[in-house]
């Protein structure tokens, strides 16, 4: 999250935390110290256009892929039938469409796996935060990077312009703290607040004494000094006024442990979603990412433990028992995904638009098979947004005048208003194939 | 000094437009054209930068303003570019004593304009000043306005509400470290953990009913080791902790005589699964007899942050590179069926003397063993390889002993030790407490961090004596220069209001600190005798630690450049000490810059 994340429920705020603190160090940015989870403001609210267009963007992707065969369909156009994989979506068919032939002509294997969102050159400005610096910038948080079944830390789906790696938030409460304030989360930002406040008052006293008597170019710098300080004490002062404004009671029990060992994967997953809605509910956010992790974690799924951890099941050979575990957790995945898609469409705006067209959801991965480590033919989803869904488009990757997957990439930021022509290796668009 | 003081006094008199231009001798036009004009003369005016004049206008703001930065750039080495032919020492040595003489002369300013540190230094700044020497700005911290690609000029430093924003969080992230708000006091509670609620990963462990079975030895705790899910302790403390084990043989496994013994260690939920098993603190070992439950109950401390993690030390089982190999051909020697059921499981082309295309990844986990038992069980299985001289059982165990293989075959190999014992089992865990409260590492590492920063408080001290004592120490540090009684007791003045207020010491302590490392001037300093303020007021210009003044302060200031009155030369000091290599990717472009710099400087001070 692009906000000062703190290890919670009881902080693990250690030393080794903060020398290590690259984990915290998204902060800031206009998340401040303090602010909380409010109804969508009107200033907040995009500027009203003819058509309305979508204005949140979520991407969810999986380290290990989708296995392709259980997740493209045999048939192409809108008479599909439902691939294994994508069962759980069974109902909600036309609020999502599926693209096959589509990739970034980017490195294979694990290491390149971020050309998910990155393009052909892994560990580069990622589709999200080039969303989150043109949209993601009115709200409280540009962008929230969330993961579940975190195996190694420092893996990064996100990365900022510069290709720093965005660090992910993987503990539900660490990301319900942060949207719903406690009581003594409000307590203590008061107080900073308050306290930071009485020393502005004794700074602003002295300088406007002091700025009298200088010369005009030191008195010109110090103004922009106290334009910031100002700025800051009406922030705070607001801040201040939202701490006592009602808090939405989100109405949401997390359990009273933090589902973080990779077993529990598919149940952070479900929280992080239902979490995820309210971030988009409460416009604290617009654009998210869920990194969707695998390691050596075995599943059991009605009592009954897979036959190997995810990892192992990956590399299955095309045996077709791993390939039935494999396809296992990954309907699992999809059965989350599609609650989100749920929730989304249940919840209308006062025009009566559902999040789900407010939202332009992006499923995939870097991984195109994860057996052969593979970065070709990447199993994509995209749902919500107002598109015409419905349908399976599959792309021949081997015609020369193919489109990337980065072309798909230009509709969608098109879609969310963006002046884009080009993504990474791509430069065109899908807008005649998909719209 | 004195002179140059004087030398100020009597030119605040003077009004610029009444200055007349000075005309540049040729010396130092001649080093300007050698070094300099490629890119700077009237053409080019590269960086709107034009040196290629005559004379200097000191009615001309824009002209005055290049030649500053012309001076500091060559005096720090930053020009000519590092490509470029650099001037004799002699040769520069002209033309900054010219420069810096008619500046003092001539510009109508006394000081360096205030500036707030930039992203780099602010961050040198707080892993010297605060001792945690790791530290990093957050990844979205606003980056610094270059002026001119310079990007320590003050000029260029803007302090949007977005930096005030941030510089203000990193200080009270910083102040929440040092000083951190009391946690409320714990109430014991009681965490239970059946073999379901029990981490499974890779083949390490699977569960049989109302056990848990670990069978392998592995030091990498992903493959041999299972921790509970869903206990994380929040309150670092003694615990009393009760496991359930026993002993799982069967008539289809192998023996094992003597006790099992089973570690119990502290982890930390966070740690990687990549780890290995002594990376966490043992707290006892149980030796498991029985093979029906018995019951084990001891005290140990436990840290915020941390569960308990079980591994089976003497296990037969094991994932070692070196002896997987062995532990097969043991195996194989007394039972030729059992060897014959691996190399079908392996070799596609089996029972054909081919060993090409080994595949082992197929068999990982239960599915390979369930493969290698299916075939170890048919009467019908061809033993024709199943000799320790074929080709194929060599390649076999090739592939078993410090290959890729080795995990996959080890991975599948474990649930023989499943299914069959021997195996370890777990049945219940409880942890109970907190029973007294106890510091952790970290907790004892704040400790020593903080008395860095406070200074040890004597016996019987007040409050504000200790503050004091500590400001009058921290301040200089942080603002790099002597700080003044009036601004130590202005800083007390906060706290003293703020404990007046009801506050603890440790509050107190927090806000001054949090106040020390914002860019907020807490007081401003009265302008020097040249009306102006004093270059590199501290809390704007915040501090390098360890340095005696201000680095920003080269020709533009009230003071002469030091070298010239015999004191050390300041430079940019924090990046002429510092590795540069340790400077985050995003800084490249300044540190390429600094990084001449640091060289020009070598061996300078502070």
């Amino acid at each position: 999250m692009r906000s000062l994340s703190k290890h919670a429920p009881s902080p693990m705020t250690s030393i080794s935390s903060l020398h290590h603190s690259k984990v915290d160090r998204r902060l800031f940015l206009r998340s401040a110290l303090a602010t909380i989870a409010l109804p969508s403001l009107e200033a907040f609210a995009a500027p009203a256009k003819a058509a309305a267009k979508p204005k949140n963007f979520v991407s969810i992707g999986t380290w290990l892929g989708w296995h392709q065969n259980a997740f493209f369909p045999r048939q192409v156009g809108r008479d599909y039938e439902m691939p294994t994989t994508l069962a759980p979506l069974a109902k909600q068919r036309d609020a999502f469409t599926i693209f096959s032939g589509l990739d970034h002509r980017a490195p294979n294997g694990h290491g390149a796996w971020s050309n998910f969102l990155c393009g052909a050159t892994p560990e580069t400005y990622s589709l999200d935060q080039r969303i989150a610096d043109e949209i993601g910038q009115k709200t409280r948080f540009p962008s929230i990077e969330l993961t579940a079944g975190a195996g190694e830390v420092s893996k990064a789906m996100s990365f900022t312009r510069q290709g720093v790696g965005l660090p992910m938030i993987q503990r539900p409460s660490v990301l319900y703290k942060q949207l719903f304030l406690s009581k003594a989360d409000r307590a203590r930002t008061e107080y900073l607040l308050q306290s930071g406040r009485s020393s502005l008052d004794l700074v602003l006293e002295d300088a406007l004494r002091l700025q009298k008597s200088l010369p005009q170019r030191d008195s010109d710098k110090l103004d922009e000094y106290f334009e910031s300080f100002r700025s800051v004490e009406k922030r705070m002062g607001r801040q201040l006024e939202s701490l006592n404004n009602p808090v939405p009671e989100p109405n949401y029990k997390l359990p009273n442990y933090d589902p973080i060992t990779p077993n529990l994967q598919i149940e952070a997953e479900t929280i992080l979603y239902d979490l995820m809605t309210l971030a988009l509910e409460t416009d604290s956010t617009r654009v998210m990412t869920l990194f969707l992790h695998g390691l050596g974690q075995v599943f059991s799924f009605e009592g009954e433990a897979l036959s190997a951890g995810y990892h192992g099941l990956s590399h299955h050979g095309n045996d077709p028992k791993m390939i039935q575990d494999l396809v296992t957790i990954e309907t699992a995945h999809i059965h989350c995904f599609a609650g989100f898609l749920k929730q989304l469409k249940e919840k209308k705006n006062p025009e009566g638009r559902s999040l789900l067209d407010d939202t332009i959801i992006l499923l995939g991965t870097g991984m195109g098979d994860a057996s052969r480590h593979s970065n070709a033919n990447l199993p994509t989803l995209v749902a919500g947004g107002g598109f015409k869904h419905g349908s399976h488009i599959a792309i021949d990757s081997k015609k020369p005048d193919a489109p990337l997957l980065g072309d798909l990439y230009i509709t969608l930021m098109q879609r969310l208003g963006m002046e884009a022509d080009q993504f990474s290796n791509a430069s065109r668009n899908m807008n005649q194939l998909f719209s | 000094m004195r002179a140059a003081l004087l030398f100020f006094s009597s030119l605040l008199a003077l009004p610029a437009a009444a200055e007349k231009p000075t005309p540049i001798p040729a010396p130092v036009q001649a080093m300007l054209a050698k070094n300099c004009l490629e890119c700077h003369d009237a053409d080019t005016e590269k960086g709107d930068v034009n040196l290629e004049l005559d004379h200097i206008d000191w009615t001309n703001v824009h002209d005055i303003d290049v030649w500053l930065r012309a001076f500091d750039a060559i005096d720090q080495g930053l020009m000519p570019p590092p490509k470029k032919e650099r001037p004799a020492p002699a040769e520069k040595e002209t033309v900054l004593a010219f420069l810096d003489a008619n500046l003092l002369k001539h510009i109508p300013i006394g000081g360096t304009l205030p500036r707030r540190l930039n992203q780099a230094e602010f961050e040198h700044t707080i892993r010297a000043l605060c001792h945690l020497p790791k530290f990093e700005l957050p990844v979205g911290f606003p980056g610094d306005t270059e002026l001119h690609g310079f990007d320590n000029l003050g000029e260029g430093l803007v302090l949007s509400p977005s930096h005030l924003d941030a510089y203000t969080q990193v200080a009270a992230s910083i102040a929440d470290e040092i000083f951190p708000p009391t946690k409320p006091q714990p109430k014991p509670k009681q965490w239970t953990a059946g073999p379901d609620d029990l981490v499974l990963s890779f083949s390490a462990a699977t569960v049989h009913g109302d056990a848990l079975r670990l069978v392998s030895r592995s030091p990498d705790i992903m493959r041999s080791c299972t921790w509970p899910s869903k206990i994380e302790i929040q309150d670092s403390g003694t615990y009393r902790i009760t496991v359930e084990a026993s002993k799982f043989l069967s008539e289809k496994g192998h023996t094992f005589d003597g006790p099992m013994n089973l570690e119990v260690r502290a982890r930390a939920v966070t740690a990687t699964d990549r780890s290995r098993i002594d990376a966490f603190r043992l707290l006892t070992e149980i030796e498991v007899n029985a093979e029906s439950p018995e019951t084990t109950t001891f005290e140990a401390d436990l840290y915020e942050g941390e569960t308990l993690i079980f591994w089976w030390a003497n296990a037969e089982m094991t994932h070692s590179q070196t002896e997987l190999a062995a532990h097969y051909k043991a195996w194989f020697e007394k039972e030729p069926r059992f060897l014959a059921a691996w190399q079908k499981a392996v070799f596609p082309k089996y029972p054909a003397d081919d060993i090409r295309s080994p595949r082992t990844t197929v068999l990982r986990g239960r599915n390979g063993w369930d493969k290698v038992s299916k075939y170890w069980a048919d009467p019908k299985l061809d033993l024709s390889q199943a000799t320790m001289e074929s080709n194929m059982t060599k390649a076999f165990l090739k592939l078993a002993n410090g290959n890729d293989g080795t995990f996959n075959l080890a991975d599948a190999l474990c649930h023989f030790y499943h299914e069959r014992g021997p195996a370890l089992e777990l049945h219940s865990l409880t942890i109970e407490g907190p029973s007294k409260l106890v510091p952790s590492p970290a907790d004892l590492a704040r400790a020593t961090l903080r008395e860095k920063i406070t200074g040890t408080r004597k016996e019987g001290q007040s409050n504000e004596d200790f503050a004091r004592s500590m400001l009058q120490s921290f301040l200089p540090r942080a603002f790099r220069r002597p700080v003044d009684d009036q601004t130590v007791e202005t800083y007390l003045t906060l706290a003293q209001r703020h404990w007046d207020a009801g506050h603890s010491l440790d509050e107190g302590l927090h806000l001054l600190l949090r106040n020390i490392l914002t860019p907020i001037p807490l007081s401003l300093p009265a302008p020097g005798q040249d009306g102006r303020l004093r270059s590199g007021h501290p809390p704007i210009v915040l501090p390098h630690p360890g340095a005696t003044g201000c680095e920003a302060d080269r020709s533009r200031t009230a003071q002469p450049p030091q070298p010239r009155l015999g004191l050390p030369p300041r430079g940019r000091a924090p990046f002429a000490h510092q590795d540069l290599r340790s400077l985050h990717p995003k800084l490249r472009r300044p540190v390429a810059r600094y990084r001449h710099a640091a060289g020009h400087h070598a061996g300078s001070e502070v």
